[in-house]
C-alpha cells in the first residue's frame, strides 16, 4: 500500500519532483497520521457509545444535555483533559512517568501497521503480519509496568506488577488459540488469512447449511478457537472482567493513579486502540475480515432474506414479552433487503468485499466487549490465574490437537506425504 | 494551561470565545470525586443510579483525585476526616471546585454546637463553591447544585487578565 | 469432575447474566430516568406514621415560617435540637395593635428577628409541632429556590455562591421600626435609671449623715455559729 501510494504521488503532476525515497517516506507519514486520527476518532467515538451502552443495560439514559443525545459529551471530555493541569508527583521517577503514557499509545498504535483494512489496503502488507500484531500489542506492559513504577505510588505499583501478571499469562491462550488459525490456513500473512476465507460453504464443513467460510464456521474446534481467542483477548486489554490492573475498588485507579489531564487521556486513548486492534484482530482471523458474508448477487438477496426472517421472528419473540421495543433494528434490515431486491447493483456492493464489513465486524466485535464489561464482575487476581492456567491453556492445547484431527477427516491434510 | 492563564487582556473577541468554548468544556465534563462520608453519600449514590442518573450531565465518577475535577463532600466531616480531605483537595488537579453537600458539611450541621469531633464546616480547610442545604439533601438538590457549579464554571474566565 | 461442572457452571451463569443486560439494552426505552430539570419525581405521598398527611410527607424539605401569624412565644426556638432558629423579640406599647394570627390570637410581642440557618438544621420537623399558631411548617421545596428570603433580594446564584445567604430571615419588621422601638425603651431606660441614679444619691447622702453599726453585726457571725451547732 506505501509503495502503491507513493508511485501514485510520484505520478501526481505536482509532486513528481519527489525522488522514489522522499516520496515513501511521505506516503508512510501520511499513511502513519491517518491512522493516528482514525485511533483519535476510534477512542472519541467509543468513549461515547460505551457510556451509551452501559447506561442502557442499566436502566438509564448515559450523556444526554451536551449536543443532541450527548453526542458532543466525549468532545467536551477532551477539552477539559487537555486543559487541565498537568501534575507530576515530586517524588516520582520524572522521566519514566513522562515516557510510559507514550510507549503504551506507541504500543497500540504501531500495531495497527500490519491490519488489512480492506483488499489491498493495509499499511504493511508483511508475511509475519499476525506475529507481529500479537507481539507488538504485548509491550504495552512495558509501558504500564514503567508508569507504575514510576509513579512512586503503591497503587499505582501494585496495578503495574498485576498487569504485568496478567498480561504474560494470556499471551500463551491468545497464541495457541490464533495458532489454531493459522495451522487451517498456513500462514502468518493477514491478507492471506483472510483471503482464505473466501466464499460461502457449509457450516462445519458437513452440516448443509449455507454459511461464509468463515474461520469461526470451519470447525468446532476453531468456534472454540475463537471463544478463547476473545476471552483471553479482553484480558490482555485489560477491560472488565479483567481489569483488576485498574481495579477501582481495590487500587484506586491502578497504574494510573498518579496521572492527570493530558498524560491520562493517552491511557484512554490507548485502552480504546487495543480494543479496536482485538476486535480487528478477531474479525480478521475468525470473522474474515473484510469478505463479504454474501458469496454473489443471489447470495447476498438470500442472505438479506434468511435475515430479515430471523430478526422477524426474533422480535416477534421478543416483543411477547417486552411492551416497547425499538423498531430501528428491524427496519433497517427489512430497508436494506427492500433495496438489495430493488437495485441489483446494491447486492452486489454487499457481496463485495471491502472496508465496510471489517469495520461492522469489529464493531460487533467491540460491541461484544462492551457487552462483557457491564454486565461481568471482576475476577480476584488467583481466579484470573486459575482461568487462565488450568482452563485456558490446557483447553487451547487440546483444541489445537482437535484442529489436526478435523483436517485429517475432512482430507484437509493428508498423514501420507 | 498555566503559561497562558490570566495572560491576556479581557475585552479581545478571540480570548473571549476562547474562554466560553474552555468553560464549555470544563462545565459539561465534571469528573467528580467521591468523597462519601456519611449518610448524604447514599444520596450521592442515589444521584448517581438509574433514577437521577448524574451522567446525564457528564458527570463521571473518579477514585482518584487526580483526574477528578469537583470535589463532592458529602458527609460530617470530623476532625481526623478534614487533614485528608485538605491533603486530597491539594492532589486535584486544576481547574478544581468543591461542592459541599448537606448540613454537616456546610457548617457542621447537627454538631456544630457540641461536637468534639466535628469540623464546623467543611470550607475551614477547602474553599467551597457550591453549598447544598439538607439533612441530607434530596437527590434533585444535589443535581441543582451540580447545575449551579455549570453556571458559576461559565462565568469564569481563565485565560483573561485578572481584574486585580 | 468438579472442574468440568465449574466450567460449565461459570458458562450457564455467564450466559444468565448477559441474558439480563442485553434484555435492559434492547428495552432501553424502558429507562426508568427522569430528567430532572425537565421533569421532576412528585414529592413523596407516603404517611410515615406521625402526624398528617400534609404535613409529615415533607420531611427532608425546605423550613418556612408564615411570619404574620408568628406571636414570638420562641417554642420551636427551645425544640430545635441544634438551635438553629433564633428569635429576638420586643413588647409592644400598651393598648398597640399590631394584628392578631390567622387562628384569631391577638399578637403582643412584635418578633424583630427570626432566622433559621439553613446550613445548620436538620430539616427533622421537630420545631412544628409546638408551634401554637401553625406558623412554622415544612414547604415541599427542596430545591431552595424561591425568594423567600425578603430581606436580601439576590439572584439564585448570588445566593448559593455566598454561604451566609443561607441564613434565611423571615421578620419582615424594617430595621428603622426596629431602632426606634428600641430607641423608646432605651429612653425609658434612661428615664428610670436617671430617677433610680437620683433616689440612690439621695439615700447615699442619708446614709453618710446616719451611719447604722447594727446591721453589720445581724449579718457576719449570727447563722453560721447556729449551724455548727446544729
Amino acid at each position: 500500500m506505501i509503495d502503491a501510494f507513493a508511485s501514485w504521488m510520484l505520478q501526481f503532476g505536482a509532486l513528481s519532483w519527489l525522488g522514489t525515497t522522499p516520496a515513501t517516506i511521505l506516503a508512510m507519514s501520511l499513511v502513519a497520521v491517518a491512522i493516528f486520527i482514525f485511533v483519535a476518532l476510534n477512542a472519541l467515538v467509543l468513549v461515547y457509545v460505551e457510556r451509551k451502552v452501559s447506561a442502557f443495560m442499566q436502566v438509564r439514559l448515559g450523556p444526554m444535555r451536551v449536543g443532541p443525545m450527548g453526542t458532543l459529551q466525549t468532545v467536551a471530555d477532551a477539552l477539559k483533559l487537555l486543559l487541565k493541569e498537568d501534575i507530576i508527583p515530586r517524588f516520582a521517577d520524572p522521566i519514566l512517568f513522562r515516557v510510559g503514557p507514550w510507549i503504551i499509545l506507541l504500543a497500540s498504535f504501531v500495531a495497527f501497521a500490519a491490519v488489512p483494512f480492506s483488499p489491498g489496503w493495509v499499511p504493511a502488507d508483511m508475511s509475519i503480519g499476525l506475529f507481529y500484531v500479537v507481539s507488538i500489542s504485548s509491550v504495552v506492559v512495558i509501558g504500564i509496568v514503567m508508569s507504575g513504577w514510576a509513579s512512586n505510588n503503591k497503587w499505582s505499583l501494585y496495578g503495574a506488577m498485576r498487569s504485568a501478571a496478567q498480561i504474560v499469562s494470556y499471551e500463551i491462550p491468545v497464541g495457541l488459540s490464533l495458532l489454531a488459525a493459522v495451522a487451517v490456513v498456513g500462514t502468518l500473512n493477514l491478507q492471506e488469512i483472510i483471503a482464505a476465507q473466501a466464499g460461502v460453504g457449509n457450516l462445519f464443513h458437513w452440516i448443509p447449511i449455507p454459511f461464509p467460510n468463515w474461520y469461526i464456521f470451519h470447525s468446532p474446534f476453531l468456534f472454540l478457537a475463537g471463544c478463547i481467542y476473545l476471552i483471553a483477548a479482553t484480558a490482555e486489554v485489560n477491560r472488565t472482567p479483567f481489569d483488576i490492573p485498574e481495579s477501582e475498588s481495590e487500587l484506586v485507579a491502578g497504574f494510573m493513579t498518579e496521572y492527570s489531564g493530558i498524560r491520562w487521556a493517552l491511557f484512554f486513548l490507548s485502552e480504546y486502540a487495543n480494543a479496536a486492534v482485538v476486535a480487528l484482530l478477531t474479525a480478521i482471523v475468525f470473522l474474515g475480515g473484510w469478505q463479504s458474508p454474501f458469496a454473489d448477487l443471489a447470495g447476498a438477496r438470500f442472505g438479506m432474506i434468511s435475515l430479515t426472517v430471523l430478526a422477524l421472528i426474533w422480535t416477534i419473540f421478543v416483543k411477547y414479552k417486552v411492551k416497547r421495543l425499538s423498531i430501528y433494528p428491524i427496519g433497517t434490515i427489512l430497508a436494506l433487503t427492500v433495496i438489495a431486491w430493488l437495485f441489483p447493483a446494491f447486492a452486489i456492493w454487499l457481496a463485495t468485499p471491502g472496508l465496510v464489513w471489517i469495520a461492522i465486524k469489529g464493531g460487533v466485535v467491540i460491541f461484544l466487549l462492551m457487552w462483557f464489561r457491564w454486565t461481568f464482575p471482576r475476577l480476584r487476581v488467583d481466579q484470573l490465574m486459575y482461568l487462565s492456567w488450568k482452563v485456558l491453556l490446557p483447553i487451547a492445547l487440546i483444541n489445537l490437537a482437535g484442529v489436526a484431527v478435523w483436517m485429517w477427516l475432512t482430507g484437509a491434510i493428508s498423514l501420507v506425504g | 494551561m498555566g503559561i497562558l492563564e490570566h495572560k491576556f487582556s479581557g475585552d479581545n473577541v478571540i480570548i473571549t470565545s476562547l474562554d466560553k468554548v474552555i468553560n464549555w468544556a470544563r462545565s459539561n465534563s465534571e469528573w467528580y470525586f467521591q468523597f462519601g462520608l456519611a449518610c448524604c453519600a447514599i444520596e450521592m449514590m442515589a444521584t448517581a443510579a438509574a433514577r437521577h442518573d448524574l451522567e446525564r450531565f457528564g458527570a463521571m465518577p473518579r477514585s482518584s483525585p487526580r483526574q477528578a475535577d469537583v470535589m463532592l463532600v458529602t458527609g460530617t466531616v470530623t476532625l481526623k476526616m478534614a487533614t485528608r480531605i485538605q491533603r486530597l483537595y491539594q492532589q486535584m488537579a486544576d481547574p478544581k471546585y468543591v461542592i459541599s453537600m448537606g448540613s454537616c458539611a456546610n457548617s457542621g450541621g447537627p454538631y456544630w454546637q457540641h461536637g468534639y469531633h466535628v469540623l464546623k464546616g467543611v470550607d475551614q480547610i477547602v474553599p467551597v463553591d457550591i453549598y447544598i442545604p439538607g439533612c441530607p439533601p434530596r437527590p434533585e438538590a444535589l443535581i441543582e447544585g451540580l447545575m449551579r457549579l455549570q453556571v458559576k464554571i461559565r462565568e469564569e474566565s481563565s485565560l483573561a487578565r485578572k481584574a486585580s | 469432575m468438579g472442574y468440568f461442572k465449574n466450567i460449565g457452571d461459570s458458562i450457564t451463569t455467564l450466559i444468565t447474566g448477559m441474558k439480563v443486560t442485553m434484555g435492559y439494552f434492547v428495552r432501553a426505552k424502558e429507562h426508568v430516568t427522569l430528567q430532572y430539570p425537565d421533569e421532576k419525581w412528585p414529592n413523596p405521598e407516603r404517611n410515615i406514621g406521625v402526624g398528617e398527611l400534609d404535613t409529615y410527607n415533607v420531611i427532608r424539605s425546605k423550613l418556612h415560617v408564615d411570619i404574620d401569624d408568628c406571636i414570638g412565644c420562641k417554642k420551636c426556638e427551645r425544640a430545635c435540637p441544634v438551635n438553629c432558629i433564633t428569635i429576638d423579640t420586643l413588647k409592644t406599647d400598651k393598648g398597640e395593635d399590631i394584628g392578631t394570627t390567622k387562628l384569631g390570637t391577638q399578637k403582643r410581642l412584635l418578633v424583630t428577628r427570626f432566622t433559621i440557618d439553613m446550613t445548620e438544621c436538620m430539616y427533622c420537623d421537630l420545631c412544628t409541632f409546638p408551634c401554637p399558631e401553625e406558623c412554622i411548617y415544612m414547604t415541599p421545596d427542596y430545591r431552595f429556590e424561591r425568594g423567600d428570603n425578603k430581606e436580601v433580594q439576590v439572584t439564585n446564584v448570588e445566593r448559593w455562591r455566598d454561604r451566609n445567604n443561607l441564613i434565611y430571615e423571615y421578620s419582615t419588621v424594617p430595621k428603622t421600626e426596629v431602632d426606634r422601638r428600641l430607641q423608646i425603651i432605651a429612653d425609658a431606660e434612661a428615664v428610670k435609671a436617671a430617677a433610680l441614679e437620683k433616689a440612690r444619691v439621695a439615700a447615699e447622702a442619708s446614709a453618710t449623715a446616719t451611719p447604722k453599726p447594727a446591721e453589720n453585726r445581724e449579718i457576719t457571725p449570727g447563722s453560721g455559729e447556729e449551724q455548727a451547732h446544729e
